[in-house]
């Protein structure tokens, strides 16, 4: 198929690349080439006069459709330093004698690292016929081409290439001997799984004895244990024992293969003779055997081994998920070692099944003190639904310990149905104590569950019957959930009668999480004459405004009554702060007036500044005023300093487009087809897009890159950018960018570039000629976000690359 | 064809199984919370539990891997290869800042690095070109080994680097880091421990299916040796000009290649990650699937307990990039790179544990210090690496020939296929050999 679908050119590039395309070619080459007319295809460019890369693919085509007529070519080929490993890539996979002869043939004739490669494909292909002539090279005079043997003849294996091997280990100069060992410890390995231990073992054990490197000896010492089956045994205990470190390395990794249970009790057996930094280790090994005797032996040896011991044992049955082990954790969690006792409530949390938690419960009544405080813990921590009675019971017991671990427990555990307990225990709490203990657990109960809008109303129920501390308490539960009936029971409380409940209001109004608060907010800060409630509800404002989730024309204008309502410094200060973070020129005309301020002059400036830079995107030339009156004007050098930076920013972004605005990030895959594929509004005829301005690149040195992820953020998603360009006359350009990950271009509506791929992205990356017509060209532009990075960048530039001058952006549709 | 010695008869694979008790559920590794002390170790790192590493073919991801290892504690990092010189040197400088000193050795070969006896441990980022023969060159050279995925060009290799790992005792941890992440391993335990119901379909996205192949490119003029050695960078791929798009090529580094010559390609670059999670959460650690097919746009394989993998790149659920998704007759489960989850019924993942989005491998690499010090198994070791792979391998052959393929795992052996078991191994260029 290949053969039949690739055009060979003078290097062979167009071949190659063609397989890349393989899949293609498959589905679409005729289907009556036969794979002998491809192996013949493939033979006859070898046999012609072919490019070297051409040969080199007919190699590849010949190793899968060959024949041994292509031996001998193939053959040719084994001198030739270019396409050796080429043929022999065909020779090792062609079946039959012919390749085999090839190979033979070669030997002879070939020196260095190319008979090193024939060699090793003669052994790849296991060729009996060549023990004699491999035999012969382990005395070669080169040490690389007398190891190539003795590892050949490891892999060809038998009587003849053992004994050669043998020979050659006893008077081999040290450069070969450990290709030697290797040789012998292949062949030993084929006996082994052929059941042949006897003349495994001989000759694991030769090894053993011979003057090798030391990875050779252990590597002969596992096989010399493996191949004495059961009489293996006492030489794997002498390793274990052994000084040398690797050799109980090995001794470790062999205690997991050799099999019996007489085995697995003479490792247990040998637990507590070895010195205590090998106990841990050697317990691994056993626990990572399979026969009967294991389990028992982890068992033991959590009850009642040494105390290192007991937690590796019980480590591993958790890691097993072994419900076995669950008496023996309940029995250690009352234990007085806090080290053992802490490890066993770890494996408890950890350990998943329902016989757990039904061992659990069933040892909850009967347990006292200490251990019922950790069993109702877990129990919390284990969501054992069926616990609840006795959790309930523990929320009244006369140890303050348990009584805590109780509540906590039952706010992990109840649903929806066992909220009652909660609210009641709050009821009857007396102390602020116990409110704030019960608050916390009802506070966590409610997070979740998921019917929010029930859960609020239940806790609504509770709230006008309640004592004034279970009242506060129960608000400010309700500040966590976010429904409308939540938010209108804590603006009602706004104006109780009841000093705490209308401070925990204002207080829970202020921590809202959503803009929804914003109007009471503000009608807080307008009306109250509490100091405190009004630096609240300002604080709460500022940080509301800051969400970005109003329009920034409706920011910038409540911003305005803000400040005009105070003449406080403080106030300002905050204000200043937040107005800061707003990505709009109006912003920037709120900051002047408090210029002149003395006490707020810094804040004002920093303020400035931060409006420059989050428009620097969309309006530079306004940002670069900024910039540059605070560079020359400021009398703090920390901001002159951060002017001149942003200027230098403003500087670097050169021709490139920083002016967008962004949609997104769009992350619902239509129904089998990509993200990349699927049609989001954007670029839906008519279709309804949010957009908001998108903050130029943040890295100092290339703040053309427009960071999407900053401004979207996540994984496995796309975002869209829109901007228009102002060409004063129409003319030929050239739209130069990079994405990070895939993209779609359009032009004035129309599809230009499109592109899915990963990446990172390299201005210039892509090229795409327009006509710029005279007046406004719309680009928007679609960037497909897999992980890591996800940004972009453009410029427009004339068609030879050359700058073009005396264009303009606008983030936002020209006339609106 | 006889070259048996890369293809363990069924004696030898089922004999290594009962003996290892290679069980794939819930593999003991290294402890998850026990104390230190416990294994011998409290507090400061004893110079004997010191592990002194160094590393192999270090770029961009093997500089994310290595300042995973480098905050370890008791880990000493002694010595760079690269047959890069920048690459070198910006390791070479990354060491020498962190310990203030000038000691960080540099190599150009990795047998030279490799002749160190006082190298406990390796990471291995080179090209997947390498990574098998890398690996197999350490263990050889009686070092730990912890190497970026895909970790082998064929099933050939794949086999090997098992038995390798086997035979010398050398601890092997692949870079298959969501072995090691919560979202992951939670998936997994749900469709072990029967918690969907008999498990029936596995879902991987291998992240481009396409058979790509890096090539033989127009001759450029190549740098010094000193620079880049084109020799050693090409290693045991089949020689061809010097040429620098295969140098920086996506497909080099990535793992393209089909063909063979520099890496797995096909599904293997993500494949190693989520396919090896299916066979896991399919209990097949030491085994591979036994049909594999195309299916339109996909790539669909089936398991000898009748258990099936879709191997498919789109129709995925937001949940971030290399996701999986097992399915039972009682329910199903769905995670990706974002550290979520989501599962029918909801209530299979209504316990708390932690999210972790982003893949980082510190977890992972932890596991393989563990392992290094206790001669634990690792969370993918180099069986289960083996098996994963092999299973990608079949599935490229599969696309490759565009045609249904039977295998047979225990032979290692396509069924009555010639044509895919030729493709099951490819020849190393002259002096490599594993």
């Amino acid at each position: 198929m290949i053969t039949n679908c690739i055009k060979l050119t003078d290097f062979g590039v167009s071949r190659w690349l063609a397989a890349g395309v393989l899949l293609a070619c498959v589905l679409t080459a005729p289907a009556q080439t036969t794979s002998a007319e491809k192996g013949r295809q493939a033979l006859r460019v070898l046999q012609s006069e072919s490019s070297s890369a051409d040969k080199a693919s007919a190699c590849k085509d010949l190793a899968v459709y060959g024949t041994g007529e292509a031996a001998p070519a193939l053959g040719a080929l084994l001198a030739d330093e270019q396409l050796a490993a080429w043929a022999r890539i065909a020779l090792e996979a062609i079946p039959g004698p012919a390749a085999e002869e090839a190979l033979r043939n070669a030997l002879p004739k070939l020196q260095g690292r190319l008979l090193v490669g024939v060699i090793n494909s003669i052994g790849v292909r296991r060729d009996a016929q060549a023990v004699r002539p491999l035999a012969a090279k382990l005395g070669d005079a080169n040490a690389d081409v007398a190891s190539a043997a003795a590892v050949a003849l490891g892999h060809i294996g038998g009587n003849d290439a053992a004994q050669a091997l043998l020979t050659a280990l006893a008077k081999s100069p040290q450069s070969v001997r450990s290709a030697l060992a290797e040789g012998c410890i292949l062949c030993a390995e084929r006996w082994l799984e052929e059941g042949q231990t006897t003349q495994a073992a001989r000759l694991y054990e030769a090894v053993r004895q011979a003057d090798v490197p030391q990875q050779r000896r252990l590597e002969a010492t596992r096989g010399a244990i493996l191949a004495r089956q059961e009489q293996g045994l006492p030489l794997l205990l002498e390793t274990l024992r052994s000084p040398n470190k690797q050799l109980f390395n090995i001794g470790l990794s062999t205690a997991r293969e050799l099999p019996g249970r007489p085995v697995t009790e003479a490792l247990a057996a040998e637990l507590n003779r070895l010195p205590a930094e090998r106990q841990g280790p050697l317990l691994l090994a056993i626990a990572g055997r399979t026969d009967a005797a294991v389990l028992p032996t982890l068992l033991a040896t959590a009850r009642s081994g040494a105390k290192p011991l007991r937690l590796v044992a019980m480590d591993v049955l958790v890691r097993q998920g072994n419900v076995a082990a669950v008496p023996v954790l309940l029995d250690t969690v009352a234990e007085s070692d806090p080290e053992l006792a802490q490890v066993a409530k770890t494996a408890l949390g950890s350990l998943p099944g329902k016989e757990v938690d039904d061992q659990l419960v069933a040892r909850l009544p009967r347990a006292t003190g200490n251990t019922r405080r950790v069993l109702v813990e877990l129990a919390g921590q284990r969501r054992i639904t069926a616990a609840m009675p006795e959790l309930i019971k523990a929320t009244g017991d006369a140890d303050p310990a348990i009584r805590a671990a109780g509540i906590k427990a039952l706010g992990e555990t109840a649903d929806a149905a066992d909220l009652g307990a909660l609210t009641d225990l709050l009821a009857r709490a007396r102390t602020e104590a116990e409110v704030s203990t019960v608050e916390a657990a009802l506070e966590s109960a409610c997070a979740r569950i998921p019917d929010q809008a029930a859960t609020a109303n239940h806790l609504l129920a509770r709230l006008s019957g309640s004592a004034i501390p279970a009242r506060c308490a129960l608000l400010r539960v309700l500040g966590t959930i976010n429904t409308p009936n939540a938010l209108a029971a804590i603006k009602s409380s706004v104006a109780d009668p009841q000093p705490a409940v209308r401070d925990t209001a204002v207080r829970a109004l202020a921590d809202w999480p959503e803009v929804t608060a914003l109007p009471d907010l503000l009608n807080v800060f307008r009306k109250t004459e509490e100091e405190t409630h009004r630096f609240l509800a300002l604080r709460g404002c500022v940080r509301l405004l800051n969400l970005g989730d109003l329009p920034v024309q409706q920011t910038v204008s409540t911003f305005e009554e803000l400040f005009a309502r105070t003449q406080r410094t403080d106030d300002r200060k905050m204000l200043l702060s937040g107005l800061a973070n707003v990505a709009d020129p109006a912003a920037l005309k709120l900051v002047e007036p408090l210029l002149t301020l003395p006490a707020v002059q810094a804040e004002a400036e920093l303020a400035m500044l931060g409006v420059a830079s989050a428009i620097r995107g969309a309006s530079p030339t306004d940002a670069k005023a900024v910039a540059t009156r605070l560079k020359a004007e400021s009398k703090n050098e920390t901001i002159r300093n951060r002017a001149a930076a942003l200027l230098s920013q403003l500087e670097k972004v050169e021709d490139y487009i920083v002016a967008w605005q962004v949609s997104g990030p769009y992350t619902q895959a239509a129904l089998g087809r990509s993200i990349f594929d699927t049609t989001f509004p954007p670029e839906q005829p008519g279709g309804k897009a949010a957009w908001k301005p998108l903050p130029a690149g943040s890295k100092p040195d290339r703040p053309w890159m427009i960071d999407l992820l900053a401004a979207l953020g996540g994984q496995q998603r796309a975002g869209y950018a829109r901007t228009w360009i102002h060409s004063d006359k129409s003319q030929s350009a050239r739209i130069e960018f990079g994405t990070d990950d895939g993209h779609k271009l359009w032009f004035n509506g129309k599809l230009i570039s499109e592109v899915n791929r990963g990446g990172a992205a390299v201005p210039g990356d892509f090229k795409q000629a327009v006509e710029l017509r005279a007046g406004w060209n719309a680009l928007l532009l679609k960037v497909t976000q897999d992980t890591g990075p996800w940004e972009f960048c453009m410029r427009l530039r004339k068609p030879d690359g050359g700058l073009l001058e005396g264009l303009r952006a606008s983030p936002v549709p020209p006339g609106s | 064809m006889k070259n048996a010695h890369q293809f363990p008869n069924a004696l030898s694979r089922r004999t290594f199984l009962k003996r290892a008790g290679a069980t794939a559920a819930a593999v003991v590794a290294v402890p998850a919370f026990i104390p230190a002390s416990a294994l011998g170790r409290g507090g400061a790192v004893a110079p004997s539990e010191r592990i002194v590493l160094g590393a192999i073919g270090i770029g961009n991801r093997g500089s994310y891997v290595l300042d995973c290892f480098l905050p370890e504690p008791g880990v000493q990092f002694v010595a760079i290869c690269d047959v890069r010189r920048e690459r070198r040197l910006a390791v070479k400088q990354k060491a020498d800042t962190l310990y203030g000193n000038t000691d960080c050795a540099m190599y150009r070969d990795l047998r030279e690095l490799l002749a160190r006896t006082d190298i406990d441990a390796v990471l291995i980022a080179t090209g997947p070109n390498w990574h098998a023969l890398a690996s197999i060159l350490s263990a050889q050279a009686g070092k730990d080994v912890y190497c970026e995925k895909p970790c082998t060009k064929n099933i050939a290799e794949s086999l090997i680097l098992a038995r390798t790992f086997r035979r010398t005792g050398r601890v092997f941890q692949a870079g298959t880091q969501r072995r090691s992440l919560p979202n992951f391993a939670f998936a997994v335990e749900l469709a072990q421990r029967g918690k969907l119901g008999k498990l029936h379909t596995l879902h991987a996205q291998p992240r481009g299916l396409e058979a790509k192949s890096s090539g033989w490119y127009p001759p450029e003029t190549a740098p010094a040796d000193e620079q880049v050695d084109w020799d050693l960078y090409l290693g045991p791929a089949a020689w061809r000009p010097f040429n620098k798009r295969l140098l920086n090529a996506f497909n080099f580094e990535k793992g393209g290649g089909f063909m063979g010559d520099f890496g797995g390609g096909g599904c293997l670059e993500w494949g190693s990650h989520c396919v090896d999670l299916c066979q896991w959460a399919n209990e097949a650690d030491h085994t591979a699937a036994v049909e594999y097919w195309p299916e339109g746009n996909q790539l669909h394989a089936r398991y000898a307990n009748g258990v099936k993998l879709v191997m498919r790149d789109d129709g995925w659920l937001p949940l971030g990039s290399c996701p999986v998704r097992f399915e039972g007759e009682d329910g199903w489960v769905e995670t990706g790179d974002n550290g979520e989850m989501a599962a029918s019924p909801e209530g299979l993942i209504a316990s708390p544990r932690p999210r972790i989005a982003g893949y980082p491998a510190n977890f992972h690499v932890r596991d393989f210090l563990a392992c290094v010090r206790t001669r634990g198994r690792t969370r993918a070791d180099a069986d289960a690496a083996c098996w994963a792979h092999v299973t990608c391998h079949a599935a490229n052959i599969a696309q490759f020939l565009n045609r249904k393929v039977k295998f047979d795992p225990v032979k290692c052996e396509f069924i009555g296929d010639e044509e895919a078991n030729r493709l099951r191994s490819e020849a190393l260029r002259e002096p490599w050999r594993i």
